[in-house]
């Protein structure tokens, strides 16, 4: 098991409404195989625990933890309270965005209202959940955080606040990577491409009035690499390889997991 | 399982360093093997990569046509397939522009990239003609460099011959995407392989301390981990990509 013994925290373990597994849940589901303790932590605390209930019901060990990411307070005692279960906080992974059901739009379209909201979510909730786990992290000399921004944010992408904050997740994952090392603490950012998840699928199918199969049609045409978007599992497994001690003289790194999406870009 | 369980690998420059490495982790996680070098010597020391391992070993040069062909060929007997191309094998000539003689120049870009290009035309040719499985019809591992993203001191060809290696892999990922052949590479930053020389000169052990935020400077099994990751049925959405182990070299 690759993550025999570790402490995770997986911030955004629930998932979307629609059909198949998200992001969240397949990361945490894939840590906690690994042998993973993994705190589930949503802002919709129903769908953290059915993701807790899987992992308990494949014999492994998880909690459920309610916290909205704009709400610093929540995420301090989202650090505490792993602490309290397990001691320390070997993996944090940032899964929280928005887009669409965010209120994202297009520059002409875009409210203040909107744009904050998304920015809270997307940066300032990955940012402050970083502040509140780092000291844990540094006192222990050790720790891993994975972020997940997008591919949008180095390739083309039709609303204006999601690019925006999707693009800033890189720069302060390097950040974090360099001032950090010195701590043993390493910092990674994955790019998911085009997914066939709830989030992306079920939600555009939902806002745009359309068939679910029509939307995957459309997405799967534009990948790559065997015209078929990838899975909630292909970021899962490169966030296990960014967490696990495989990685430990990868920091500061972006790695998208795009079918080869953004080989094309220019 | 193993992770490589079922899988033909091919790994050039595999008698020393990092390419020594890699063929270790990839023989414990069950791939069959064949190991390509100019040379049996380990650069380092000890004994012979496919002694150890127990593995059949053809001696060629990467930059011969007729090497490539005959250990692709050798590779896929076992089996009858290619699953797994690795490239790692390499030249160096340590000196910067105006001291680098023609003849310098030409065999670093023989072995590096002409070497790279003509293991991966062999590979993809051999790749097309297998079956789909676990959703790749085989996959490519280039070993690039931090060297060639930024500038690689005093190293002017191997720099650029680094660099070609990054490109050419977004060239086969992008052009063979759609046959479900994926093609990756792994950009080292500072690895202590155990060779000597200018690798480990003060100077540029200094350097690449104070260019690594990580506290400590790479190892070959560092290295070796990421092209497992890559090679394995784990990373079957990654193409086109070029994975950093560097200690966020490239991240300041
Ligand atoms: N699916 C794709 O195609 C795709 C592509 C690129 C990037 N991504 C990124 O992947 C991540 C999400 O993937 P997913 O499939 O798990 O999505 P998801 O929407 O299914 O799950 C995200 C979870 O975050 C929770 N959440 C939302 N706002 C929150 C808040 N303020 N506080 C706490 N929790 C909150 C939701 O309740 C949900 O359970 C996002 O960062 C997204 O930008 C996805
Ligand atoms: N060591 C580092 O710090 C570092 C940093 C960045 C990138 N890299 C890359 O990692 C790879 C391995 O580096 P290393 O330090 O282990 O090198 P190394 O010199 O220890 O090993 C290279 C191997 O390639 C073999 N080789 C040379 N010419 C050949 C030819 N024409 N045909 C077949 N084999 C040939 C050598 O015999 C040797 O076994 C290279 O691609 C290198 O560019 C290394």
């Amino acid at each position: 098991m690759r993550l025999k013994d570790k402490v995770a925290i997986v911030v955004g373990a629930g998932q979307s409404p629609g059909e198949g597994t998200g992001n969240g849940r397949a990361t945490a589901l894939t840590f906690a195989r690994e042998g993973a303790k993994v705190l589930c932590v949503d802002r919709d605390l129903a769908s953290a625990q059915e993701t807790v209930k899987m992992i308990t019901d494949g014999n492994g060990f998880a909690e459920g933890f309610q916290a909205d990411v704009t709400r610093s307070d929540q995420l301090k005692e989202m650090g505490e309270e792993a602490q309290r279960l397990w001691g320390r906080i070997d993996i944090l992974h940032n899964n929280v965005g928005v887009s669409i059901s965010g209120g994202d739009a297009e520059l002409l379209d875009i409210t203040d209202e909107a744009f904050d909201r998304c920015v809270a979510i997307n940066l300032r909730g990955t940012i402050m959940a970083c502040k509140h786990v780092l000291p844990i992290m540094r006192a222990q000399g050790s720790g891993a955080i994975v972020n997940i921004s997008s591919m949008a944010a180095i390739t083309t992408y039709p609303y204006v606040a999601y690019k925006a904050t999707k693009s800033a997740m890189i720069s302060f994952t390097e950040q974090l990577a360099y001032q950090n090392a010195r701590y043993g603490i390493r910092a990674n950012v994955i790019l998911p491409g085009l997914m066939n998840t709830p989030m992306a699928v079920d939600t555009r199918a939902r806002t745009f009035n359309k068939s679910r199969t029509e939307v995957e049609a459309e997405r799967d045409a534009q990948v790559p690499l065997r015209k078929k978007m990838g899975t909630a599992w292909d970021v899962a497994n490169a966030a296990l390889f960014l967490a696990s001690d495989e990685a430990n003289f990868i920091t500061g790194v972006t790695l998208p997991v795009d079918g080869g999406a953004s080989v094309r870009r220019g | 399982m193993k992770r490589l369980q079922g899988k033909t690998a091919l790994i050039t420059g595999a008698s020393s360093g990092i390419g020594r490495a890699i063929a270790k982790k990839f023989h414990a996680e069950g791939a069959t093997l064949l190991l390509m070098d100019i040379t049996e010597q380990v650069v380092e020391g000890g004994e012979p990569t496919h002694r150890i391992l127990d593995v059949p070993f053809f001696q060629g040069d990467v930059s011969n046509e007729t090497d490539v062909e005959e250990a692709v060929r050798r590779a896929t007997e076992p089996t009858g397939r290619l699953d797994i191309v690795v490239n790692d094998a390499v030249v160096r000539v340590g000196k910067p522009l105006t001291e680098t003689s023609l003849e310098e120049w030409n065999r670093v870009m023989a072995v590096n990239v002409t070497g790279v290009f003509l293991m991966c035309r062999a590979a993809v040719r051999r790749m097309l003609g297998q079956e789909i499985r676990n959703e790749a019809r085989g996959r490519i591992v280039n070993i690039s460099s931090q060297h060639g993203m930024i500038a690689s001191p005093e190293d002017c060809s191997y720099g650029v011959s680094k660099s070609a290696v990054v490109y050419l892999t977004r060239q086969i990922a992008s052009d063979y995407g759609k046959d479900s052949i994926i093609c990756n590479a792994v950009a080292p930053g500072k690895i202590l392989t155990g060779k000597g020389g200018r690798a480990v000169e003060p100077r540029w052990i200094d350097y690449s301390h104070e260019r690594t935020p990580l506290p400590r400077l790479g190892r070959s099994e560092d290295v070796a981990n990421a092209a497992l990751f890559l090679a394995s049925d784990e990373a079957t959405f990654i193409t086109g990509e070029n994975l950093m182990v560097d200690g966020g070299w490239m991240a300041r």
